[in-house]
């Protein structure tokens, strides 16, 4: 048989007639759309891994009272007093208002508490005392282990951290465990959110907890605008991952982090804040308040309002649209940035 | 073994070991940073008695022994690597005293006061610098105990003044790019002669 001039034939090869080829065609799209229905029913070994760790965080939000991200709005509370009402009282109310402690915090839950001890300053950390007032109040639900747990900033030793600003000292007498946790391993997390990192290595005492309870400083940051609950998480890793934050892109890290690393609870440390210039060096003026919420967007988008109102920034809300990490956080969800859905309640205790 | 073939091994030999004590000085690009309080280089090198004690005090681990390639004069005697940690005699654990100056027992460090303190420089490598290359980086600048010694330019972007820097290295160890954009040179030191 002559072979075929197949620039001038046209038609078809005479192999297949058309109508096994329609035949076979429609088989394989059966095929193909079976199997795909079958990959819904049995669920990959790697998404079930995947789920396990973002339940551990996910479950616990959902436990509370907290505000689901997706809602109309979130709830703050301000509580401000006069100079000589104690941390405690302080604390107590914030999370009165917030529900109170039996309501939000799961009976024997596994508490990471974790305020900002990354500097050896005493004005660049969160106030101890705030820190054993949160810890006193979450005693009340009996959890299974409450842990101080911290790593500092690259470059500062979190032992002498804790110790030199009195944190170790007063955490333990609240009845808290206090941890570097440096010395612990890491355990890498997927962020199936991520848009600039989608896994991160975080601390095992961080991993194994059920609820985390951040209580940050409110500053001014030179590299992000502001520090306050978002970037505080990032005391949860390892330098390397610190490190890779700053190579890859700081404020989409943060967002990407705080996606499943999220924080529970917060409670704002704005006693005395630090003004003009952070996360050290800057002016403290004392602003006499604690911040708390269960959406740590919300809370950073507020307390970073009332520090440029303390500095005379005009259009304070305009410039807090503009802190990037915030916005990117409530582009993945992870809480409310828009001020007009916030609802803030503002006490003053005496 | 002849006397012609031994005098030329000598001859040899002689050469060798001057060139080794040269080369490392050649190759080395840089000179040490020494402890705070370290006595100026030849009485440094003539004191020191090498006991590592001071390496062994540091609470940082800054402080390590110099190698071969460092020279042999200086071979054993303690440096300063910033890659290891920081040097906490301006900020951190040897506010009150350098541990090293109090632990050595010959006087090659000496106790000095920390607002005379002056071990080095940081050096910045604007190529490697994550902020001079359009990110989003100003670690140097926040963990840095010296106010004014780092400034930025246009709020972003870290020179480096090296009449404030005093060399302690903690912007060096911190700085998170790869490879770093920063090293410790002993550019304008300070150090006392023999006490």
């Amino acid at each position: 048989m002559e072979p075929r001039d197949t620039k001038r034939d046209k038609s078809l090869p005479a192999v297949v007639s058309r109508r096994t080829f329609l035949k076979l065609l429609a088989a394989g799209v059966s095929g193909f759309l079976a199997a795909r229905s079958f990959d819904f029913l049995v669920p990959k070994t790697t998404e079930t891994q995947t789920s396990t760790v973002t339940a551990t965080v996910t479950k616990t939000v959902t436990a509370t009272t907290t505000v689901e991200p997706a809602s109309k709005s979130a709830n703050v509370v301000m509580v401000r007093v006069v100079p000589n009402v104690s941390p405690q009282a302080l604390v107590e109310k914030a999370l009165e208002l917030l529900g109170g402690v039996e309501k939000l915090v799961p009976i024997g839950a596994s508490i990471l508490v974790k305020p900002n001890v990354g500097f050896y300053e005493r004005d660049a950390v969160t106030d101890p005392r705030i820190t054993a007032a949160a810890i006193r109040s979450l005693k009340q639900v009996k959890p299974a282990r409450i842990v101080v747990g911290e790593s500092s900033v690259r470059g500062y030793d979190t032992e002498h951290a804790l110790s030199v600003t009195d944190t170790r000292g007063i955490a333990e007498e609240a009845g808290a465990e206090v941890r570097d946790l440096r010395k612990d391993p890491a355990v890498s997390v997927s962020l199936p959110k991520g848009r600039a990192i989608t896994s991160v290595d975080i601390f095992k005492t961080v991993h194994d907890s059920s609820y985390i309870v951040n209580i940050p400083r409110l500053k001014r940051h030179s590299a992000t605008v502001t520090t306050i609950c978002l970037k505080n998480m990032m005391g949860t890793l390892p330098d390397s991952e610190k490190g890779r934050f700053h190579q890859v892109n700081l404020s989409q890290c943060i967002a990407d982090l705080n996606s499943v690393i999220r924080p529970n609870l917060v409670v704002i440390d704005a006693t005395r804040a630090m003004t003009k210039r952070g996360p050290t060096g800057g002016t403290m003026v004392d602003l006499n308040l604690v911040i708390a919420s269960l959406d740590p967007v919300a809370a950073d988008a507020v307390a970073a309002e009332e520090l440029f109102k303390a500095e005379g920034v005009s259009d304070p809300r305009g410039a807090v649209s503009r802190i990037e990490h915030i916005q990117k956080a409530a582009e993945l969800g992870i809480g409310v940035a828009d001020r007009s859905r916030i609802e803030v309640l503002d006490v003053t205790l005496s | 073994m002849k006397r012609r073939e031994f005098l030329k091994l000598f001859g040899v030999g002689v050469a060798v070991i001057s060139l080794s004590d040269m080369l490392p000085r050649i190759i080395r690009g840089k000179e040490l940073v020494r402890p705070p309080g370290a006595l100026v280089e030849d009485a440094l090198n003539a004191v020191c008695i090498r006991c590592a004690r001071c390496v062994q005090i540091c609470p940082t681990g800054a402080i390590v022994l110099a190698s071969l390639s460092d020279g042999f004069k200086e071979l054993g005697t303690p440096r300063i690597d910033a890659l290891r940690g920081p040097c906490e005699r301006v900020q951190g654990r040897c506010e009150r005293q350098a541990k090293c100056a109090e632990i050595c027992p010959t006087g090659a460090i000496l106790q000095v006061d920390r607002r005379a303190l002056k071990m080095g420089s940081a050096i910045i490598n604007a190529d490697r610098c994550i902020a001079w290359r359009g990110g989003s980086c100003l670690v140097c600048y926040e963990v840095c105990p010296v106010q004014g010694a780092i400034s930025l330019i246009d709020e972003s972007r870290p020179i480096f003044h090296a009449d404030i820097c005093v060399g302690c290295g903690r912007c060096v160890y911190a700085c998170p790019a790869q490879p770093k954009a920063l090293s410790l040179s002993p550019k304008g030191e300070r150090r006392p002669s023999s006490a």
